[in-house]
């Protein structure tokens, strides 16, 4: 069972939406003890912890269920642990940017971002002292394992909202995009 | 004139940590599952907590503790709060 943190956001369709019926919506889709984020006019985050058997699912489990409760012509835009910044990360896991940088971090990728998975292995790896003469480095991982879990499968369902293999209105994954989204 | 406390002791513990650190509170005036909404005091177009720089804040959360310490977590996990002063902390 992979059990994840991560964050949904929704475009909302035009017109005014009051704040606090977006927070009802979310209620009534089971998550009332999601933090819902309007600082955005026009786009509503959750960010919320869901488990499935695969991660994958779990996104979208909890996205078709709280996009059936949101004002129609909503549209999923983005899941979130995709690309972090180091300062992101950082905050996280309770220590410094500075103490990331020491470590042989991958090359970043959009705008100075990091995947998140990529990212996810360099940390586990040093929570776990692996490297040739690498100090064990004092991160929380207890606390950020499912943060850092979702950025995979966040990655893939953005990966196929964007090239059209899920449908970002409907959230329904083209069949024939199901082996790309759920590759091993 | 002081606003309505939170029901939860750990939810209202944090709004006036937030409070104290400049975030407003917003009660909501009708009923419904929302009890209010936090905002951040920093107005920055390059913030990347986006649409989580206002939160909303739930009347009778599943597990109020839990809740309290996510949205705390949240509000001071705000990159652009302390950049000036991270050199300070040490890790490792």
């Amino acid at each position: 069972m992979a059990e994840i943190e991560f964050e949904l956001i929704f475009a909302l369709p035009e017109g005014e939406h009051e704040v606090f019926d977006l927070m009802d919506a979310v209620f009534e889709a089971g998550f009332e003890d999601a933090i819902v984020g309007t600082g955005v006019p026009g786009m509503l985050g959750v960010a919320l912890e869901a488990a499935s058997d695969r991660a994958e699912d779990a996104i979208l489990d909890a996205a078709r269920a709280i996009q059936k409760q949101l004002p129609e012509g909503s549209v999923l835009r983005e899941v979130r642990p995709d690309l972090v910044s180091l300062a992101d990360v950082a905050k996280r896991l309770e220590v410094t940017r500075q103490s990331l940088q020491k470590r042989k971090m991958p090359p970043a990728s959009q705008g100075g971002l990091f995947r998140m998975e990529e990212v996810a292995v360099v940390i586990m790896d040093a929570a776990a002292g692996k490297g040739t003469g690498a100090r064990k480095g004092r991160f929380v991982v207890d606390k950020a394992g499912k943060w850092l879990s979702a950025g995979k499968p966040a990655r893939r369902v953005n990966a196929g909202l964007a090239v059209g293999a899920i449908d970002g209105a409907t959230l329904e994954v083209r069949e024939d995009a199901r082996s790309f989204l759920y590759s091993e | 004139m002081r606003r309505k406390p939170h029901k939860s002791k750990e939810i209202e513990a944090v709004l006036r940590e937030l409070e104290d650190l400049g975030w407003t509170v917003t009660l909501r005036s009708g009923r419904g599952h929302a009890w209010g909404l936090i905002r951040c005091p920093n107005n920055d177009p390059d913030c990347r907590c986006g649409e989580f720089c206002q939160m909303g804040v739930w009347s009778t959360p599943q597990n109020p503790g839990r809740f309290a310490r996510q949205l705390r977590s949240r509000a001071l996990g705000c990159t652009k709060l302390d950049n000036t002063n991270e050199d300070a902390q040490e890790d490792e």
